[in-house]
């Protein structure tokens, strides 16, 4: 019995300096390939939600993403509707864009904001809301300092409307 | 808008079908605070029975008043505004204070090695009045569900319906936390009661910067 | 301290050399794509640290010693580490704040301290509670399926272990422990030891019943010196205030005082979250009760108080021991020592095992980190 104990034992530490000499070349992307195909995916009041609708526009497109944000009940914060302005060509100077939140056939808002060319040029748009009730009722849309959020990532724009 | 007796039976069996499929979230959200409360107490099954009746009783109360506020007023104020703000700072600094207070009666009645003081007279009943004050903190919890349900109860057509239907709901709801008498299969194990009692701790200050952040917000909003 | 002269086989210097062959030859291995690429200052820090790495394995061996020469490491590894971070961090984004853009692309890197937090929600909904991505990409390489490997090798290579042998921000408070020669507080009420799973627990339930990763948001010390959210508003203070508070308070003025890794021993969910899978690893500390004179040393020695009076009789430290060696290093009788689950084997063999384990994967992962902080430190000066 004894002899059996030591053999685990030598084989467990044997085992341990396998993993350890394995990891970098082969254990370690094995691994990581796994968690890849586990289905995971970024909570949505991170990721800003799946896409729902493209709209194609002159030189760009319009990305409308399902209503995203807290919804458990101990989470906080606003619930939003992610948009993304993503060149194709080029994006124009201003952005002057009704926006049909819900699908439903009718605008719920109105969104300018001057597209700035230097990334460090503060961004700021106005928010008019035409169809009150869905979206909250805030008028400006910048970086940092409000529920609603405007923001420059890579060569697009992304703005989240806070709802009510 | 109210509703007609003709569709009464609806409205309950919707108040309880409403409950349940909101009871994973009360649940989550109650058992955060009642899991280490209950394993702290250390009490057998009935006693942890005994103690889980005493917190639905207070979550009780508080639905049933909310109902009443709800069923007079024939509304429901905007409860993710500057009033639920207010409402959920002033109480998550109470069950601060009431998971602080619990935390240190436990951690303060023994060192390490002797079981909790299982106390008559004032600890017993402040440990109890606790409880059921925390049923009643976290029964005015502003979640979804609940919003969901206030809106429901404040077209049932009266306080008296509305009432009665927060206590549907709640039955609902309360399924939901039978699993929590599980605890008092722990009772014996002392390290879990000392972790649980520590977890209070550190679950107070939790909920004070919680609601310090709620109220900092409140007072941003205006 | 242990005459160990007379313990050891391995004292002798051709005889160490030869056995610290394997590490140095793993450090090759683990430095040679850096050591055959371009960049010159990279090529010098890797050689640098496969080195040091190399030199403290042997001075183990030489003198018997494990915690005196692992400290060195740790130590270095503690304070290059958020140097070479913070560094990177400026370069990239001018400021050690996340910005608001980083958030919501997804180029938050992951920490292994979110790992419990991330567990329920990912159970139960596949979702990731985190702003990061699942992926490595080229704006993020601290991915979320990268950190879960990398800490699932350590898990299975170290155990408990990593938290002497890898966890990077443990090296701070180790070096803050070793300021002072003696201790001005003794206290320490054992109930507090119960506080890592205090912590663990709240985090867990927390993150589960809130969908996010509580601890980061309100509770890690180590956010004063790495990154954290941007100050734009009251809450996003108080937060800064909250991690700043803790990292003086447990990381650099109560180890100062006490010479104990305070932060791990009462602080840290993820150290309770690691003593889970403690029994994992082979390696563990006996103490034998027949050479013991109870004279204590051993749990003095102990950085994080797995050892007391009562464990000592049972002849074990808690689970919390993380295989530093102090205790075996302390120890005049010899009664502390390692020991090979399941074996006899001599305390030096188990160590030796042991060692090339833990070292090896202190060379991968913590050489590897003090090669690129150096490097990013000449960079900066140049």
């Amino acid at each position: 019995m004894s002899k059996l104990k030591s053999l685990f034992g030598y084989g467990a530490a044997v085992l341990v300096l396998t993993v350890m000499v394995l990891a970098p070349f082969v254990l370690m992307s094995r691994i990581e390939q796994l968690v890849g195909h586990l289905g995971l995916r970024s909570h949505p009041k991170y990721s800003g939600g799946s896409a729902v609708r493209v709209l194609n526009r002159d030189g760009y497109q319009v990305t409308i993403a399902a209503p995203a944000g807290p919804v458990g009940p101990m989470e906080w914060g606003p619930r939003f509707i992610q948009v993304s302005w993503s060149p194709v060509g080029a994006l124009p100077d201003t952005v002057d864009e009704q926006l049909d939140l819900d699908g439903g056939g009718r605008p719920q808002v109105r969104l300018r904001f001057r597209v700035p060319r230097d990334p460090k040029q503060p961004l700021t748009g106005q928010l008019e809301i035409l169809d009150p009730g869905l979206v909250r009722p805030i008028t400006i849309l910048r970086r940092t300092g409000g529920p609603g959020l405007l923001v420059g990532l890579d060569h697009s724009i992304v703005a989240r409307i806070p709802l009510n | 808008m109210t509703v007609s007796p003709s569709a009464s039976v609806p409205l309950w069996s919707e108040a309880l079908t409403l409950g349940f499929a909101s009871g994973s979230a009360c649940l989550a959200s109650c058992g955060v605070l009642l899991l280490p409360w209950l394993t702290g107490m250390r009490r057998g099954w009935r006693g942890t029975c005994g103690l889980l009746g005493i917190f639905l009783g207070g979550r009780l109360a508080g639905y049933l008043v909310f109902g009443l506020g709800v069923g007079l007023a024939g509304r429901v104020a905007n409860l993710k505004g500057p009033a639920g703000l207010l409402v959920g700072g002033v109480s998550s600094l109470a069950v601060a204070g009431l998971l602080g207070f619990q935390a240190w009666r436990g951690l303060k009645s023994r060192g390490v090695g002797c079981p909790v003081a299982r106390g008559g007279g004032l600890e017993r009943r402040y440990g109890l009045g606790g409880l059921a004050m925390l049923g009643l903190l976290t029964g005015l919890n502003l979640c979804g569900p609940f919003v969901a349900a206030a809106l429901r109860a404040a077209q049932a057509g009266g306080p008296v319906r509305a009432i009665a239907f927060f206590a549907v709901f709640f039955l609902g709801t309360s399924i939901w936390m039978l699993p929590l008498v599980l605890t008092g299969a722990w009772r014996r194990w002392e390290p879990l009661a000392l972790v649980a009692r520590l977890t209070l701790a550190v679950l107070a200050l939790y909920y004070a910067y919680f609601g310090t952040v709620l109220l900092l917000a409140r007072w941003h909003h205006g | 301290m242990a005459d160990t002269r007379t313990l050891s086989p391995f004292r002798s210097w051709p005889r160490a050399g030869l056995l610290a062959l394997p590490i140095a030859l793993w450090g090759l291995v683990m430095m040679g794509p850096t050591l055959s690429g371009r960049d010159g200052t990279a090529k010098l820090t890797a050689f640098l640290a496969e080195t040091f790495m190399t030199a403290l394995f042997l001075l183990m061996l030489r003198t018997g010693q494990t915690h005196r020469w692992r400290k060195v490491f740790f130590i270095t590894l503690g304070f290059l580490f958020p140097v070479g971070f913070i560094i990177e961090l400026v370069r990239l984004r001018g400021s050690m704040s996340i910005p608001v853009e980083h958030l919501i692309a997804g180029d938050t890197p992951f920490c292994f301290m979110v790992i419990p937090m991330t567990v329920i929600p990912a159970a139960l909904n596949r979702v990731l509670i985190f702003p990061g991505s699942i992926l490595p990409t080229a704006s993020n390489p601290h991915a979320v399926a990268t950190m879960v490997s990398l800490w699932l090798v350590a898990t299975l290579v170290l155990g408990k272990a990593w938290c002497a042998y890898g966890c990077f921000f443990g090296g701070l408070e180790e070096g803050f422990a070793s300021i002072r020669r003696r201790p001005v507080l003794k206290l320490l009420n054992p109930v507090f030891l119960y506080g890592p799973w205090a912590v663990l627990v709240t985090i867990v339930l927390l993150s589960a019943a809130s969908y996010a990763p509580t601890y980061c948001q309100w509770l890690c010390p180590f956010k004063a010196v790495t990154e954290f959210p941007e100050i734009t508003n009251g809450q996003t203070l108080l937060q800064a205030v909250i991690f700043v508070s803790l990292f003086l308070g447990l990381v650099v003025i109560l180890p100062m005082l006490t010479k104990k890794r305070t932060q791990c021993a009462f602080f840290c969910p993820f150290g309770a979250f690691q003593s889970l899978f403690a029994r994992i690893s082979p390696f563990r500390i006996r103490i034998e009760r027949s050479a013991c004179k109870d004279c204590g040393v051993c749990s003095r020695a102990c950085p994080t108080l797995a050892l007391d009076a009562g464990r000592v009789l049972q002849g074990a430290p808690r689970d919390a021991c993380m295989r530093c060696g102090a205790c075996v290093d302390a120890c005049g009788t010899g009664a502390a020592r390692w020991h090979l689950q399941g074996t006899r084997a001599p305390s030096e063999r188990a160590r030796l095992l042991f060692l090339y384990a833990g070292w090896g994967f202190a060379c991968l992962f913590g050489g590897t980190i003090i090669a690129s902080s150096l490097a990013s430190l000449i960079h900066l000066f140049r």
